[in-house]
């Protein structure tokens, strides 16, 4: 368990990993690689669904696609290639740099030796099949070897494009040009290129002669989704946490963990994948709630002395708060998937509701691995920042948790960041 | 699964047990391609149940589920009146944690849920709280002490 947490925390590095294809135009808070994989993964499990690919693989290969950047960080295609001159740099970035075959070829294998270095520097100290699993799937994505390998790499531009695309419409100087050149020579699934086409006409401001509102209206889903990657974690801003994870972050992390630690259990994890990737998307209307919302006071001192305490409630005072809370998201997830084919807005709501209401193994044991990562984020802040206080979080923890191997992380994170309390 | 025996409540047994009878009910017609029943059209359902509507695999692992739970669980009873003032499981323990006061049901791990103070057993503060009585303090340390001062012990009629 204690190369697991250390895995986990190596992995939680890309929640701060600005993606330098965004920031080079000057986006402010671009997005993470974390919040970019989120997103990718869903956009691959909706497609990968029409086009009946293996949905479990295309969502593990996607989110560990990037975990090579924890030591290599983001190396675009315009590394070291930048002009030095400010209006000439300003003029590269807004195509796609073309070179020579040879150059392609030379650039190419120097950066994925770097990333395949980092990824099993990453996963060295992980078991033998999860390493394996891990290398196997990063590979297959790279090389595109299988049917999933060579779909995850058209979905990564797909998502790619989304993100340019929302970032053109927050602002109209946003240059998507690169992107869609870069899109164009990877993307021949002619299932997406019918979704690319949607987002082309936006773009260009041409109406489409017959309409294709199934491609619209994913299109409008996951612009949606957006919202998340900007959306921080309420419990982290009640306690003054600087630039805290956005929801998209957390959900990242907890995909992956969910997935690690389920492997431990005989569950199903594709469904604890699609569970983990859809169980906060209510947020992007409902908001994010803590359990101190209804105790807050306006007053700094006290908020912060409250934030000391894990809040007691009566039971009248649980049940109102739950049901509130409950009626709220549940209309906001109606909301943000009735216009997704009917199937799979099922899919996601019989998910929501079985994370919420504990109906399956699956269900409960991602309720409990969604915590752990709140969890391990909580504990990883306080080392950082000294906050959030620890004893609520630990009275917390300790009434909540009761999977076994959730229980055996806690243990393993009490003995990594309390280390001087069990000594005492 | 596995083995596992499910503490639950003999209410929430009655509900596994409709909820699986009604499932199979629903699964057959399903088969012989019969319109969904008029009762799914209920707003009063819940709403899980309606969303079965269209999800073969999860009606039929829902189904599976609930069996399993059937067949291996076990129901909490209430302790004999001499062996009330311990805390078993089916308890409503009235705590204070420094100077708060809290209420918490202990229950097996299916109908927990810390948020409505439903406590599961498997929990360490469930775990530590089973087998005390009023006057008790338990300790929950490692790596943080929190003090659970026990006010008040009952059980529900079940």
């Amino acid at each position: 368990m204690k190369e697991l947490l250390n895995f986990f925390i190596e992995v939680g590095k890309l929640k701060g990993r600005e993606r330098k294809g965004i920031a080079f135009y000057g986006v402010k808070n671009p997005e993470t690689t974390a919040e970019h994989t989120f997103r990718m993964a869903i956009v691959g499990w909706f497609f990968a669904r029409t086009e009946h690919l293996n949905v479990e693989k295309v969502l593990k290969m996607i989110l560990i696609h990037d975990l090579c950047e924890v030591y290599a960080g983001d190396i675009t295609p315009y590394d070291g290639l930048l002009p030095k001159d400010k209006d000439e740099r300003f003029k590269f970035v807004r195509r796609w740099p073309r070179l020579s075959e040879k150059k392609k070829k030379t650039r190419y294998l120097r950066k994925f030796k770097k990333e395949k270095e980092s990824l099993q520097r990453l996963i060295k100290n992980l078991s033998p099949k999860e390493k394996k699993e891990i290398l196997d799937y990063w590979q297959d994505y790279e090389f595109g070897n299988s049917k999933e390998g060579r779909f995850v790499r058209q979905i990564d531009r797909t998502e790619n494009l989304i993100e340019a695309f929302n970032c053109w419409q927050r602002d109209k100087n946003f240059p998507t040009l690169p992107w869609w050149e870069h899109a164009d020579q990877v993307i021949d699934d002619p299932v997406i290129q019918k979704f690319l086409k949607v987002i082309e006409l936006k773009e260009l401001g041409k109406k489409q002669t017959k309409k294709d509102h199934l491609n619209e209206n994913l299109l409008v889903f996951f612009s949606e989704l957006e919202k998340l990657k900007d959306m921080p974690r309420r419990g982290w801003v009640i306690n003054d946490i600087k630039n805290p994870e956005s929801i998209a972050s957390h959900i990242f992390r907890a995909s992956i963990m969910a997935w690690i630690l389920g492997n431990k259990q005989k569950i199903n994890i594709e469904r604890v994948l699609k569970t983990a990737l859809i169980h906060d998307i209510c947020e992007v209307y409902a908001g994010d709630t803590t359990p101190y919302d209804s105790l807050l006071p306006k007053d700094d001192k006290k908020r912060k002395a409250l934030m000391k305490t894990w809040p007691r409630l009566s039971d009248i005072e649980k049940k109102k708060l739950q049901e509130k809370k409950f009626k709220k998201e549940k209309s906001a997830l109606e909301k943000i998937t009735k216009n997704l084919p009917r199937d799979l807005s099922n899919e996601i709501k019989h998910l929501w509701f079985d994370y919420e209401k504990g109906l399956t193994k699956e269900g409960r044991f991602f309720k409990q691995a969604d915590r752990l990562e709140n969890f391990l984020q909580a504990m990883e802040y306080r080392e950082k920042y000294k906050k959030p206080p620890k004893e609520p979080w630990w009275e917390w923890a300790k009434e909540y948790f009761d999977d076994p191997i959730s229980l055996e992380f806690i243990e393993e994170l009490a003995k990594k960041f309390h280390y001087e309390d069990l000594k005492g | 699964m596995d083995g596992k025996i499910f503490y639950i409540t003999k209410a929430k047994l009655k509900e596994f047990e409709k909820e699986h009878e009604e499932l199979l009910i629903f699964e057959h017609k399903k088969a012989l391609e019969q319109e969904a029943p008029k009762i799914l059209e209920s707003e009063d359902l819940n709403p899980e149940f309606v969303s079965f509507q269209e999800d073969v695999g999860f009606l039929r692992s829902r189904i599976d589920e609930l069996k399993n739970i059937i067949d291996h669980h076990e129901l909490i009873r209430n302790p004999a009146k001499d062996k009330q003032g311990i805390i078993g499981l089916g308890a409503k323990v009235k705590v204070a944690v420094d100077d708060q006061k809290d209420e918490f049901i202990i229950v097996g791990t299916l109908e927990a849920n810390p948020a409505l103070g439903r406590i599961s057993n498997e929990s360490p503060v469930g775990k530590a709280l089973l087998g005390h009585k009023i006057g008790d303090e338990v300790i929950i340390s490692s790596p943080i002490k929190t003090v659970y001062k026990i006010k008040n012990i009952k059980y529900e009629t079940n």
